[in-house]
């Protein structure tokens, strides 16, 4: 680690933004992107970015910017990779700038995994169509309010009240049926 | 929309209120939870609801933490990078007067500006203006600021009257803006709501044409119900149809060379839509007199079925070639009963290729069963698009052989020297559906040729670039698709590249496959524009194949579109000769579908089979790669050609069958022989499975009435007088069937003959192979979607429990990728 006694006083926030924000950063954009190193890029390359600015931002703004840059490189990652294809094939329902979209291309495989791992709520979250799981996952993992998670993801505050409680009530009503689960049940 | 309402009418909370939502977070500013509190006060639905909300965002937040501190989340930036951060923030204070814009800045000047005529306008006062969801959980104090965009579209927004610090920030907001993204959002999001505009007033332009100054009314008054008029008309034979529990309309047919009473051809949208039948479903049908003629409602009760379709009759002779032979009259043939209707659903055209009954051996032309097969697997690809989407695919969409055969199995090759280039494998077991009948797999396998040993290719693709082609899901994956190919393809081989979409260009002359650089150059050079009018495309791809024809290789044409298939030959009759005649001459065709919202399913697959070709629908570049690259061998090297499959049931053992699939493939029996006859072809490594429902003797059929009294030979299952065997070997006495193959060499034009005795050795379903259990569990999931009158028992709890013990190592990750679409359909 730097020492930060080394830096100049003045790029004190520039550490203090890394303290509170690397982590959930990295967490964020390694759910979109699925690997580490890469999402440490994606992180590392917001953070430089947040250095040209040259100036502290305001302090309720930060957060969201963080979000959005990263969320912008992650885009532009996968397309780069091409990856971003795969997803247009449900055009229009599903939400072709997120990773998140992949969910429901997911496997059935590894949604069964992920129930295991984290219960059943969640696996029904991947099921989601991407918008409404996007800001899902804004809100209830990364805890952003819905001002943040509009300028996160470019929707309007009441576009994103809309989202939100459309996607609460889908997973409600998927809860109630409890349709999913369906090989490893009868097999494990 | 009821969000609106809902404002407008503040006494009230409809369950779809957002503000239930915010409000159950504590996302709302105080004033509005003040008022919103009011509201819910009388309201004790709504209370519960919030309460309810509360309750699942507190399981989500828990579940996420759980997750999360599982994953081992809290992984920060290394060290290294956190140090270049550090120093460059400490670069940055130094050099903060002079920010670093420059180009970069002016670029993204120009999508943001573009973003504010389109979308940034809401985007950006969403950021700043107060909303209605006032405080943020932090209850920070956002100040409410100007909004910038819209009134800059330089670079920089030096406005004075903003602190130097904010504009800079505003600005910065704009360099990460998603423009571009947000507006193909919006565009989608603007199609999917125009497609369902335009589907419903696709209905009610019909209705307008047809009124012609007459009032037809939309609800069933003064329509005569049309099967009350036509039941028990009509001298054919009684039909099987089963599904008692359903108001079914039971088609009645006259000799099979009158007109069915109650199928009937329509006008819809300007277009014929062929013939519309209910072919033994659920649904009615109901006429409306004019004075000028009679228009016609066919009202399947399907699930998902696109509503009550409405036309004017017309009569046969003026329904439009070019359908196919799927374009079926319901009747008889001699795979058995038929029936079936072309579906339209929001612009993509599905010819429904038929409902088959039960077929009693001792009926007329119930003794044998003739088909060619196929290996097309467009139907799954496209039925998996749609349930991933959240829709139920129409089932016309559904065609039970694509669905079987798009999944890999074991079936082990033939040996090496063997006599045929394909293995047969044959299983009778217990039907999981109805366990009373035996389900029969008929399946071969293709040898495989080693990739090194593989004759040369001669390939040219016809690629539709009109300007329905661009988005990403078409040109573009194609191109990838392309690439990946030209990978594969080595000195041997050629490849050229015709397009059309205004006119047809040679956009790639004949160039051999080493010269990959520049091939990839041309094909990525590839633009979607223009018209769709290229006439002579298709000739112009043909005679490029021509010249660069390979005696000892693979000719093939490769038609990659997203539906309008026009070519300059018109539609129709001219051009399937056309295919056939290039076909006969050694140049195939094979049809790659691409795209949504205009697929011509039908006509394409029509054409791929007269060509001798696949039609392959192509959905991600998974599916381009296992067409073009996993399959090459087999997509392109034919080992057997017009293969046909015949079976001829023994009246001691069976009582009646029917053909899973293959209702578009079936022939008559006297084709079978007849070598001029085309029929599926089978490429190295393919393998084809087929299946067959038998109703053994004396199990009765599932809607079988009580036999007349008076009539002492109804439902005699075992009235072997009727039978007339002409054609083949009798079977023997306790085999189930006899199983003939013809098939043709690859250049050869006279056709070989392979035949077998098939027993019943009594297995139960569990003791079929895997191969064979996972088969049945694809065909039970596609009758389902067929909402299939015979499915019997099979319900999507069966379909899990046939498919998940045999799911296997399954590498290429299908069988899961099913067994998720099962539990899709399933939820819906």
């Amino acid at each position: 680690m730097t020492n930060p006694s080394e830096a100049r006083p003045a790029d004190g926030w520039i550490a203090a933004a890394l303290d509170a924000h690397e982590r959930v950063l990295v967490a964020y954009v390694r759910r979109r992107l699925g690997d580490l190193e890469t999402a440490r890029d994606v992180v590392q390359e917001a953070f430089l970015r947040l250095c040209r600015t040259g100036s502290p931002p305001p302090p309720d703004r930060a957060r969201p910017w963080l979000y959005r840059v990263c969320r912008n490189l992650a885009i532009d990652h996968l397309r780069k990779e091409g990856r971003m294809h795969l997803l247009d094939e449900t055009a229009g329902l599903t939400d072709p700038a997120t990773v998140n979209g992949s969910a429901s291309r997911l496997s059935a495989e590894r949604v069964a995994e992920r129930a295991e791992e984290t219960g059943r709520l969640l696996s029904f979250v991947q099921e989601l169509p991407a918008r409404q799981q996007e800001v899902v996952r804004l809100r209830f993992q990364d805890a952003l309010s819905y001002r943040e998670i509009a300028s996160v993801t470019g929707a309007s505050v009441s576009h994103v009240g809309v989202l939100l409680h459309g996607a609460l009530a889908a997973l409600r009503r998927r809860m109630a049926t409890q349709p999913t689960p369906a090989c490893e049940r009868s097999t494990s | 929309m009821s969000h609106r309402d809902s404002i407008g009418s503040p006494e009230t909370i409809q369950p779809d209120d957002p503000r239930l939502t915010a409000y159950a977070l504590g996302a709302m500013g105080a004033d509005e939870a003040a008022a919103f509190e009011a509201l819910l006060a009388t309201d004790a639905d709504a209370r519960a609801e919030v309460e309810a909300i509360r309750v699942l965002a507190g399981d989500l937040e828990a579940e996420f933490t759980e997750a999360s501190a599982a994953n081992n989340a809290a992984e920060g930036l290394d060290a290294d990078r956190r140090a270049a951060v550090l120093a460059a923030g400490s670069e940055a204070v130094v050099a903060s007067s002079t920010p670093p814009r420059g180009r970069r800045l002016l670029l993204w000047s120009a999508v943001a500006t573009a973003a504010s005529v389109l979308v940034g306008v809401p985007i950006l006062l969403g950021l700043w203006a107060d909303s209605e969801y006032g405080a943020t959980r932090e209850s920070t104090q956002l100040e409410r600021r100007p909004s910038l965009i819209g009134t800059t579209s330089g670079p920089a927004p030096a406005d004075g009257s903003l602190p130097a610090g904010d504009a800079h920030w505003n600005d910065v907001f704009k360099d990460a803006d998603i423009a571009e993204l947000q507006d193909r959002l919006n565009a989608e999001t603007e199609r999917a709501n125009r497609n369902a505009v335009n589907a419903t007033s696709t209905r009610n332009e019909v209705v307008d044409v047809m009124k012609g100054g007459a009032e037809i009314p939309r609800k069933l008054d003064g329509w005569t119900r049309l099967d009350e008029v036509t039941n028990g008309v009509g001298s054919g034979p009684a039909v099987p149809v089963a599904d008692p529990a359903a108001p079914v309309v039971r088609p009645t047919f006259g000799q099979p060379k009158t007109k069915p009473e109650n199928t009937v051809g329509l006008v819809l949208d300007g277009k014929a839509l062929g013939r519309q039948g209910l072919g033994g479903q659920a649904g009615r049908m109901y006429r409306y007199d004019l004075p000028g003629g009679s228009v016609l409602r066919v009202e399947p009760q399907l699930q998902g079925a696109n509503g009550p379709i409405m036309g004017v009759p017309v009569d046969p002779a003026d329904i439009p070639a070019g359908f196919g032979s799927s374009d079926m009259y319901a009747g008889f043939g001699a795979g058995g009963y038929w029936a079936g209707w072309n579906a339209r659903v929001h612009g993509e055209h599905y010819v429904h290729p038929g409902i088959d009954g039960f077929m009693a051996v001792t009926k007329r032309g119930g003794h044998t069963s003739t088909f060619s097969v196929d290996v097309d697997t467009a139907s799954y690809t496209n039925v998996r698009r749609l349930l991933n989407a959240g829709q139920r695919p129409h089932p016309a969409a559904v065609r039970l052989e694509e669905l079987v055969n798009y999944f890999d199995y074991d079936y082990a090759p033939p040996a090496a020297d063997a006599k045929e280039p394909f293995a047969q494998h044959i299983q009778v077991a217990t039907c999981p559906w109805n366990v009373k009948h035996r389900l029969v797999r008929i399946a071969l396998k293709g040898k495989e040729i080693e990739r090194a040993q593989r004759p040369a290719s001669n390939l040219v693709f016809l690629v539709d670039v009109s300007g329905s082609m661009k988005s990403e899901d078409k040109l573009p994956l194609l191109q990838s698709a392309l690439e990946m190919l030209v990978e594969n393809l080595d000195a041997r081989d050629r490849i050229s590249v015709v397009t059309y979409a205004s006119s047809a260009t040679l956009a790639l002359e004949s160039t051999n496959g080493d010269q990959r650089d520049e091939i990839l150059a041309k094909i990525r050079s590839l633009k979607a524009g223009g018209g769709t009018n290229g006439a002579g495309g298709i000739q112009l791809a043909y005679a490029e194949a021509q010249k660069h024809f390979l005696q000892e290789g693979t000719n093939r044409v490769i038609l990659c579109t997203d539906g309008d298939f026009n070519v300059g030959v018109s539609d129709g009759p001219g051009l399937t000769r056309l295919v056939q005649e290039k076909a006969k001459g050694g140049v195939y065709l094979s049809v790659l579908g691409f795209g949504t919202g205009n697929l011509q399913d039908g006509k394409m697959e029509a054409y791929s089979n007269a060509g001798n070709g696949n039609y392959a629908y192509i959905d991600g570049l998974d599916e381009a790669k296992r067409v073009l690259v996993e399959q090459m061998e087999g997509t392109l090297i034919t080992i057997a050609k017009d293969v046909k499959f015949q079976v001829w049931f023994n009246p001691k053992t069976v009582h009646a069958w029917r053909l899973l699939g293959y209702e578009n493939r079936r022939l008559a029996a006297r084709d079978f022989n007849d070598d001029s006859k085309d029929a599926g072809d089978i490429g190295a490594g393919h393998e084809v499975t087929a299946l067959y429902e038998l109703v053994p003797t004396g199990v009765a059929l599932p809607d079988a009435v009580d036999p007349n009294p008076f009539l002492e030979k109804t439902n005699a299952p075992k009235d072997e007088g009727e039978v007339k065997v002409e054609n083949g070997p009798l079977p023997r006495d306790k085999a189930l069937f006899v199983w003939r193959l013809r098939w043709k060499q690859p250049d050869g034009d006279t056709s070989e003959l392979v035949e077998r005795n098939v027993f019943d050795e009594g297995l139960t379903f569990e003791q079929a192979d895997g191969d064979f259990q996972w088969a049945a569990g694809v065909t039970a999931f596609g009758m389902l979607l067929r909402h299939s009158p015979h499915r019997g028992q099979a319900s999507w709890a069966l379909v899990e429990e046939l498919a998940c013990p045999v799911r296997g190592e399954d590498p290429s990750g299908r069988r899961a990728e099913f067994l998720g679409l099962v539990a899709k359909a399933r939820g819906q």
